[in-house]
């Protein structure tokens, strides 16, 4: 079981915020023989997790451990440079972000992809002045239906199986923040966690 | 559900928690309809 987190930064144009990707073994060995193993970048590692191929991968940067983190907010490292630069969510709209990243079996066998939360929010409490809320999509609608997507509520948590070796899941992103006194008053700054188990 | 176009409910269920619009200029349908066009896309 490879088990990683993601980091999201969110905010209301400059609120601080990130979704980030950690890092675990696919598998394990001990053996009485030489052994070389890398612990390699989200990107190129067992479970590959990557920007999206489009220019909306660039919400996506990379943490200082080389993680990967949804970052949309003025510290995103590609602003200048496929971010022409825009630090945050407009307030009182939706804004959906087509094929932000995606994640790819690149081991050996069949997996069962887990990934939660699915949701984030912040509310501002204290004058109710704010509601942010992020929603992660994954991009499977029209594709065959050989994939089993399960919704489990109250966990916040979806699964979707049966993901073979070579194949990837995009996802996208539907957020908003409302209203217009959103800015710099509601903020997300969690992580997504993935598991991926053989199956 | 399993391979139907999500919904904001269904987010809501699924995360326990509860966006209260009503008092918003955005609807709920507008954002099922980016839901679903994101979703399909």
């Amino acid at each position: 079981m490879e088990r990683r987190k993601f980091v999201l930064s969110v905010g209301a144009l400059a609120a601080g915020g990130s979704l980030t990707l950690g890092t675990g073994a696919f598998s394990s060995l001990e053996a009485e023989r030489d052994v070389a193993v890398n612990v390699a970048a989200d990107a190129s590692a067992y479970l590959g997790i990557q920007p999206g191929d489009g220019p909306n991968g660039n919400y996506v940067d990379t943490t200082s451990s080389d993680a990967l983190a949804i970052n949309l907010t003025g510290d995103n490292n590609n602003i200048g440079n496929g971010l022409a630069g825009g630090q945050g969510l407009n307030a009182n709209a939706i804004t959906g972000i087509e094929d932000i990243f995606q994640v790819k079996n690149q081991g050996t066998q069949e997996i069962e992809l887990k990934i939660a939360p699915l949701a984030f929010s912040d509310v501002d409490m204290n004058d109710f002045d704010g509601i942010l809320g992020v929603l992660l999509v994954p991009r499977i609608g029209q594709l065959e239906l050989r994939y089993d997507l399960s919704w489990e509520p109250s966990v916040n948590l979806m699964s979707i199986s049966t993901l073979s070796p070579g194949d990837k899941i995009e996802f996208s992103l539907v957020a908003f923040a409302l209203p217009d006194s959103a800015v710099d008053s509601v903020a997300i700054d969690d992580e997504i966690e993935l598991t991926a188990e053989a199956i | 559900m399993a391979d139907d176009t999500p919904t904001l409910t269904d987010y809501e269920e699924t995360a326990d928690i509860e966006f209260d619009l009503s008092d918003e200029e955005i609807d709920r349908e507008t954002i099922n309809a980016e839901l679903e066009r994101l979703f399909s896309s």
